[in-house]
């Protein structure tokens, strides 16, 4: 809502700079985002043009003389539309132009000017509100002198205080501030002996008050200068006198207004009624719209002639040549108003008002106020008597509230007395006993419903900032949970071998996870803002991949991340997803290491490790991966991840090279881990370990032959694993030779080597008959 | 005893000359082996008395023994000597750098809500987190925002279908606790999380973005209490000198509301171009507990009250740092990302 500083003056008076008012506003009421003139120029006076002449023949500029605070001067001006008998706005030697042209003395054309008569769009003023060519001919008139340094308040008004929707709520609000006194606004109606002929019939259910006047014999003309100017201050563009009358009253008193041309209303009857769905009927912006049952039409009886609360007819609008004036003041439903102008995108002035909520008592002043100003400004009889409908006037809402709930809400010890004080300045009545007030809620301020709301606006009129900072005194065990500090602690470990974490948009492109997850059942926006954004993720890979693909167009190759974030699937998975490319993070000046499938897997697992889990690692089946370099991670019989080398075409789709992505879902992973910690006192016998080399063909996986050892069920085993692979000469190129490593732990006494021997043979035994392997001479 | 002294003057003598192990194990065959003066002197002794014995051989070992020990300091001073000379060979470079262990960093926004969440650890909260995917009933209806209420166009969202959404804050999550705890025990938590709003990216807006929101729900909690609480997170954020401001304002979910500035870090609330010329930055929203969502949330508001704010973290992770584009946190460059290894 931009407030016009004059215009608020006409109802409060105040010492205080506009700059000050925003300020207070800031602090107790609404933000102020800023505070402007009109006119975006400095040192522009009024001027009256006495005669205009040519310079010569060939020059389009002609002078003029003008008149400017008593004094005659020459200026050179350009516009055709210049006359002589003009009041126009003149910027002075000196002034200073919106894009910082500087007025100067002149000589144009071989003629001497000083100043510049302007156009409205030279002053800063946007083209929107503008109808005219060339300069601007001032309408002026002796009820307002024209305030050329008005200055305009630019409140931001949040959606519970339609109240400062109108400038006379505004001056409510400031009075609640500075407690100066308010003038109130008088209207007397000078009314003709002529009956006003309409009736009015409301059967729509979303009408809950209907009044009409008629103005006889109105002139339809330009508007005068400061109500031109007050409307463009409000950000509303100037029509013609009755139009912005209508506006006007709704800016000043917050009552949406409608005229409508008598003479095309026919019927001298009003039926507000429902739409019926799908009825048709055309707005005054010439558009057809298609109507909802619900919408509210204004009718004549016979057709619609507006669509209530939202925007006139076409048919029925005022023009130029509009005699008689049939004038509405109503009272909409918010919830249906907001759903219709929400629905047909006709989100006006008066809607917003209307959807807010609008003071009921003011109806009847708006209509009478704005009769008032279209009696003075367009002429004209006003016929006698308003003509209405459902006259139940609201029964007052009173509001208890205890002193002791305001105070428990703010953290205060207010006493009555001062409560009482807020109230007085909020203009509000009241009875108070026993500390309880009995407050009698004014229409304008509907907003305030409970005790609650009271509270805010006693402790926005105190201030905030006279309000001690405390701390809550309840005593609660606070800390994180066992999930969240696993989080941490995987998180501290990932950092600590060189990943970083990257936050990726929850929303892709579905297509692009096919390769890695095939979920027919994705989970898509019903309005996607681009074709990128439309399904949430079910895998990790697709968003890691993209941001290895970020740093390998920018020449950094080397890359080791990772994110921590829910995936949509029949629920909300936490998941972790690790991506590598290039080389390790390798210590100076020595050998790069390039990451591979084992670098990757043992990060997976050192993961797991935190997470107390043991997994194998079974071939995978996914087609966005390497065929033999991937894995399904499986604990016990539960799918816990799966990663591994990335499919060559599609690293190439995503401009890479080789690049490992592995992703665990944590939530499985917690649900899994049941184990508590069981303490082994340490063994004083010495561990003893055994080496053994295999030879066996390259597609035997070690796990198959650890499994092997593990099986023989030696009680004495405490960890099998292998420690050297090598292939090449002497062996055959299909085969590899495997170094296994057992180690033994002994539990009551030292091993003897016959012992460990034995040992020995039953494994080689079990290798020899299940895998038919036999140790390297 | 003119003997002894004299074996203690060429023993002397004699040490000057030994540099090797070599040398040493001659010289103590020379002077106190067998053959060497020391067991001469002892042969000597048996012509005298017992008296002369006894004084004699009191001489002679500690002779001995000093010999002894004077031969062992030469030996290990000279050792000593050969290992600095053998370590300054070992002379190395320690001005180049050290074998590189470079740490990985967690992303920024992680940073700031786990510092944040450590805060109020602290104050006694827990931190309770939900689903990104919520209901209509809990995204608003249960939050006093009824279908068509007119603060719902302040917040434009991705619906899923009908009644689900993308949460648009992290409230849903403070309905989801309140309704676990069953009305009827004090709550302080924090709700850190993931939240959507239909908005275009560009430099200020992002349709993903993350949120920590706080609430306190017990019998007496205040707008005083929610200041204090705020000025605590925000000095803890910000630095020990911060104030903060607390102006009017409105959501559905609490009344009174309040919007909630920092006064300027950068120009110590003297007005530059970072504060608009007002010398205050708004930082968040927050209010008290609507008495609807408390009830909704099987509260009883004749009983309970309390206070909730919501913090945009980009939205701080910007004013701290200066950051000019919100896309910079999805854009998870290394180089933006490894600007905040040394920690908040």
């Amino acid at each position: 809502m931009n407030v016009s500083f004059n215009w608020l003056k006409d109802y409060i008076d105040t010492t205080l700079t506009a700059s000050e008012i925003a300020l207070l506003f800031t602090k107790h009421s609404q933000e102020v985002a800023g505070v402007k003139t009109l006119y975006q120029a400095s040192n522009i006076k009024i001027g009256k043009v006495l005669s205009v002449d040519k310079i010569s023949p060939e020059v389009k500029n002609q002078k003029c003389l003008v008149e400017v605070e008593g004094l005659q001067r020459q200026i050179v001006c350009g516009a055709p539309n210049v006359k002589a008998g003009q009041d126009v706005l003149v910027a002075d030697i000196g002034a200073e132009l919106p894009g910082g042209l500087k007025i100067q003395k002149a000589v144009i054309n071989g003629v001497e000017s000083e100043g510049m008569i302007c156009s409205l769009s030279e002053l800063g003023i946007d083209k929107k509100y503008i109808n005219e060519e060339g300069i601007h001919a001032l309408n002026l008139d002796e009820t307002y002198a024209l305030d050329l340094d008005d200055e305009i308040i630019e409140l931001e008004l949040t959606p519970n205080r339609m109240d400062l929707m109108s400038i006379l709520g505004v001056a409510y609000d400031l009075k609640a501030m500075t407690g100066t006194s308010l003038k109130l606004p008088k209207i007397n109606v000078l009314e003709s002996l002529k009956e006003n002929p309409y009736t009015i019939e409301i059967e729509s259910t979303s009408c809950d008050y209907y009044a009409g006047r008629v103005i006889k014999n109105v002139t339809i003309k330009e508007s005068p200068e400061w109500l031109k100017n007050r409307l463009i201050a409000s950000g509303i563009r100037p029509i013609n006198n009755v139009v912005d009358i209508t506006n006007y009253v709704m800016i000043d008193l917050g009552q949406p207004l409608h005229a409508f041309d008598h003479d095309t209303l026919k019927t001298n009857k009003i039926v507000v009624r429902d739409a019926k769905e799908n009825e048709s009927f055309i707005t005054l912006d010439n558009q057809e719209r298609s109507l909802k049952e619900g919408d509210v039409l204004i009718t004549n009886g016979v057709e619609p002639v507006a669509l209530g609360g939202v925007m006139g007819g076409l048919e029925t609008e005022v023009t130029a040549s509009t005699k008689t004036i049939f004038l509405e003041s109503a009272c909409f439903n918010p919830v249906q108003i907001g759903k219709t102008s929400r629905r047909l995108d006709l989100r006006s002035e008066a809607s917003l008002r209307f959807e807010r909520g609008i003071a009921h008592d003011r109806t009847k002043l708006a209509l009478d106020k704005a009769a008032f100003l279209i009696q003075a400004y367009a002429g004209g009889e006003i016929l006698k008597g308003i003509k209405e409908a459902n006259i139940s006037l609201n029964q007052p809402t009173l509001l208890s509230v205890h002193s002791s709930r305001i105070n428990r809400l703010l953290g205060t010890r207010l006493s009555s007395s001062v409560i009482a004080l807020y109230l007085d300045k909020l203009s509000l009545e009241y009875k108070i006993n026993d500390d309880i007030f009995e407050i009698v809620i004014p229409e304008r301020r509907l907003d305030l419903k409970t005790e609650q709301d009271m509270a805010e606006e006693i402790g926005r009129l105190m201030g905030y900032d006279d309000l001690e900072a405390t701390l809550p005194r309840t005593i609660t065990k606070g800390g994180l949970s066992h999930s969240q500090k696993l989080r941490r602690k995987i998180k501290n470990s990932l950092q600590g071998l060189g990943l970083n974490e990257v936050v990726t948009y929850s929303l892709t492109r579905p297509d692009k996870e096919t390769p890695f997850i095939n979920n027919a059942n994705k989970i898509s926006v019903l309005r996607p803002l681009s074709e990128e954004n439309v399904s949430l993720k079910q895998t990790t890979v697709v968003g890691l991949l993209e941001v290895l693909k970020y740093h390998q167009s920018r020449q950094m190759s080397d890359v080791m991340i990772y994110e921590w974030r829910h995936l949509y699937k029949e629920k909300e998975e936490n998941t972790l997803g690790l991506a590598f490319m290039g080389n390790m993070p390798h210590p100076l000046f020595k050998k790069p290491k390039i990451v591979d499938f084992y670098d990757a897997k043992g990060i997976v697992e050192h993961v797991l490790k935190i997470l107390g889990l043991n997994a194998d690692f079974i071939p995978l089946e996914k087609e966005g991966f390497h065929p033999y370099q991937s894995a399904l991670i499986k604990v016990n019989e539960h799918t816990v991840g799966y990663g591994g080398k990335i499919h060559p075409d599609v690293a190439r789709s995503y401009d890479l090279n080789d690049a490992f992505v592995f992703e665990l879902n944590i939530d499985q992973c917690l649900a899994l881990k049941d184990k508590e910690t069981v303490y082994e006192p340490i063994v004083r016998m010495p561990s003893v370990k055994r080496d053994i080399s295999l030879i066996m063909d390259k597609t035997v996986k070690s796990a198959t032959v650890l499994e092997v050892i593990y099986k023989t069920n030696i009680k004495a085993i405490s960890d099998v694993y292998v420690f050297d692979i090598y292939e090449g000469t002497p062996l055959k190129e299909t085969e590899k030779s495997v170094a296994i490593r057992i180690w033994f732990k002994p539990e009551i006494e030292t091993f003897k080597t016959e012992t460990i021997d034995a040992f020995m043979s039953e494994i080689l035994d079990a290798l020899k008959t299940k895998l038919g392997l036999e140790t390297r001479a | 005893m003119n003997t002894l002294s004299s074996i203690e003057t060429s023993f002397l003598e004699a040490l000057k000359q030994c540099n090797t192990d070599q040398d040493f194990i001659q010289l103590k065959a020379q002077f106190l082996g067998k053959k060497g003066p020391i067991s001469g002197l002892m042969q000597g002794m048996k012509d005298l008395s017992h008296e002369e014995k006894k004084e004699m051989g009191q001489a002679i070992n500690t002779l001995k023994n000093k010999l002894e020990a004077t031969l062992l300091d030469h030996q290990e001073a000279l050792r000593k000597k050969a290992l600095l000379s053998k370590m300054e060979k070992e002379t190395i470079d320690i001005t180049l750098p050290g074998t590189r262990f470079e740490p990985g960093v967690r992303h920024i926004l992680n940073q700031i809500i786990e510092d944040v969440e450590d805060l109020f650890v602290g104050l006694g909260y827990t931190v309770e987190e939900g689903p990104e995917i919520e209901t209509d009933e809990y995204n608003f209806e249960k939050l006093n925002l009824p279908k068509d209420h007119p603060a719902r166009d302040m917040q434009d969202s991705f619906y899923i279908d009908p009644t689900h959404l993308l949460r648009t804050h992290t409230s849903p999550v403070q309905v989801r606790t309140m309704l676990s705890y069953g009305g009827n025990k004090p709550v302080k938590i924090i709700c850190p999380g993931v939240v959507y709003r239909r908005d275009d990216d560009d430099a200020t807006h992002s349709h993903q973005f993350m949120q920590i929101e706080g609430l306190v729900v017990d019998e007496s909690s205040s707008m005083s209490d929610l200041k204090g609480t705020l000025l605590e997170l925000v000095k803890h954020l910000f630095g020990e000198s911060r104030d903060i401001r607390l102006r009017p304002s409105y959501f559905p979910f609490t009344e009174p509301s309040v919007e909630v500035d920092v006064s300027c870090y950068n120009c110590e609330g003297k007005g530059c171009s970072i504060c608009k010329q007002t010398g205050y930055i708004e930082i968040l929203g927050a209010g008290m507990v609507n008495d609807n969502v408390l009830k909704m949330s099987g509260y009883d508001p004749s009983k309970y009250q309390g206070f909730a704010f919501g913090i945009g973290v980009e939205r701080l992770a910007m004013l701290k740092y200066g950051i000019e584009d919100i896309r910079h946190f999805y854009t998870n460059d290394l180089r933006f990302l490894k600007t905040f290894k040394g920690g908040l």
